[in-house]
């Protein structure tokens, strides 16, 4: 096993002050996930929201990171055809021998604490209205304890798709600096699998074929937690690339401004789209826009040039807008918060542009490979993987809360008390029933 | 029923919704259909990503690889298809 890579004084500074701003992105996703539920679920989609992250950082903490670990760290590993797979790693649980300080190490778990909470938040963008609280953290429980530290062993801490640059030669292996496949594809594969568990809302299909528009309650809630997520994705990229990727400080400059770039490329691209499909730019969807500019930076941010950036962000707008409308209409996938599009959708593209746009593992060919057998492994690997475990969770203890409860909103029915107590009048109180 | 076109993409802006409720018997229909079909989608989509996992070791040339990567792809691009399929709410 190599050496522990070491930061400087400054990186290692740097670093810390970084991975403060991620909860930043926490706070952008709760409110999102918030303003675009109906009123009668506000408070249980944000109390869900504080909870998730609870719930995920304690586990990552207790189990999750042994199973992860840190480039450098101990880890499992199998022999294959010659060559040596890493496959988990082979810390002791409850982070017994790691010193917390500013080591390496140490700023890994730090992140990986957050960024697993962020993981375990898109879903509830998919759940919102009908998910149970505690399903929802029991579900939290297999994402930071198994799924989430498995996958990001192998792409964060010198696992086999890290690797497949030095073993099989193709350009710098997996490449994925802030997350957009460990936190957004995965959460968003999640948000899949509970939003086909779950099934749609009531109302939201009708039995005549028609699909109902169940509108978003607070839309202001949704774009200022665009500004805040804006915030958090900046730390969020940039330590990514310093512990991750070796990256100087001075590249942080870069990956701010690519990421700014993205995101409003993306946020401008959905506006203008939806003004030409509907006359007029919708404000949800454009924020929709925003969140998928900053998924792919997550992913290119640190290898793109300036132009570049805005040139993937501008797909991004238009994947977004289009996908959330197919996954609505077409293949009946209710999603409020819109988190399959935007984390599943946009990081899957992020990860291609890395390939596309950038000049990471020099251009090569095998680059594209790499990139390639990561999507692969999300799709083939952790999204059965993760529906499996949801399915099964969801025979123990249901996940979908029961008619009566959808029906007088989650927050009187698992809170006990509504978020806008002023406001009892549901719109769907004047359509029969 | 009162009936009222959403504006936009109909998520955001529209004022008031409309539509039914599905029966309850309707609702566990949708969460149990389609078993088999689901079934065989989740295990095209482990299928395919077995096809790019053995091609690593397997296969030497970029060119090969490239194509059977491609090809596990393809499989479980099918198996993604089957399982969508699986979970769509019957309209109508």
């Amino acid at each position: 096993m190599a050496a522990p890579p070491s930061l400087s004084e400054t990186s290692a500074t740097l670093c810390v002050v970084l991975i403060l701003l991620v909860p930043l992105a926490g706070v952008g996703l709760a409110l999102i996930n918030t303003g675009l539920a109906r009123s009668r679920s506000a408070a249980h989609v944000m109390l869900a929201s504080l909870c998730v992250f609870a719930v995920a950082a304690i586990v990552y903490v207790m189990i999750g990171f042994s199973w992860q670990g840190a480039p450098g760290r101990p880890a499992h590993v199998l022999v294959i055809g010659g060559k040596a797979w890493n496959w988990i790693a082979a810390e002791p649980f409850f982070l017994r021998g790691l010193r917390l300080d500013l080591s390496s190490a140490s700023l890994v778990l730090l992140l990986q604490m957050f960024s697993v909470g962020l993981a375990a938040m898109i879903p509830l963008g998919a759940g919102a209205e009908r998910w149970k609280l505690g399903a929802s953290c029991i579900s939290t429980i297999l994402l930071a304890g198994w799924t989430y530290p498995l996958f990001a062993h192998w792409v964060w801490s010198e696992g086999w798709l890290s690797q497949l640059g030095s073993l099989y030669g193709l350009g710098q292996g997996f490449v994925d600096v802030g997350g957009a496949s460990t936190i957004q594809v995965m959460g968003g594969l999640s948000a899949l699998s509970m939003a086909w568990i779950l099934g749609p809302r009531r109302g939201k299909y009708s039995s005549e074929g028609g699909t109902s528009a169940i509108p978003a309650h607070n839309v202001v809630q949704v774009l200022i937690g665009c500004l805040f997520a804006w915030a958090g994705w900046l730390g969020l990229n940039s330590a990514g690339a310093i512990l991750f990727n070796h990256c100087e400080p001075s590249a942080v400059v870069l990956i701010a401004v690519n990421t700014t770039l993205s995101a409003a490329a993306s946020v401008l691209t959905a506006a203008i789209v939806t003004k030409l499909r509907f006359a007029r730019p919708d404000a949800s969807l454009a924020a929709n826009g925003w969140m998928a500019g900053l998924v792919v930076s997550s992913a290119a941010a640190a290898f793109l040039k300036p132009a570049a950036a805005v040139l993937a962000g501008a797909v991004a707008g238009v994947l977004v807008v289009y996908a959330i409308d197919i996954l609505e209409f077409r293949l009946t996938i209710d999603d409020p918060g819109g988190a399959i599009s935007v984390h599943a959708i946009g990081g899957l593209w992020g990860l291609l542009a890395v390939a596309l746009f950038s000049d990471a593992g020099g251009g090569s060919r095998g680059q594209w490979l790499a990139q390639l057998i990561g999507i692969a492994t999300l799709l083939g690997l952790i999204l059965p993987l993760t529906y499996g475990l949801n399915w099964l969770i969801g025979r123990v203890y249901p996940h979908r809360v029961d008619a009566d409860g959808e029906w007088q909103g989650m927050d009187l029915y698992e809170l006990g008390a509504g978020a806008y107590p002023e406001f009892v009048v549901h719109s769907d109180e004047f359509t029969q029933h | 029923m009162i009936k009222i076109e959403a504006r936009g993409a109909g998520r955001g802006n529209s004022l008031v919704p409309y539509g039914h409720i599905l029966p309850p018997r309707r609702f566990w229909a949708i969460s149990w259909g389609g078993l088999e079909m689901k079934l065989a989608g989740f295990l095209l989509l482990l299928s395919g990503w077995g096809i790019v996992v053995a091609t690593l070791p397997l296969l030497s040339s970029l060119p090969m690889r490239a194509g059977f990567v491609l090809a596990g792809l393809a499989v479980e691009l099918m198996g993604l298809g089957l399982v969508v399929r699986s979970n769509l709410v019957p309209k109508g």
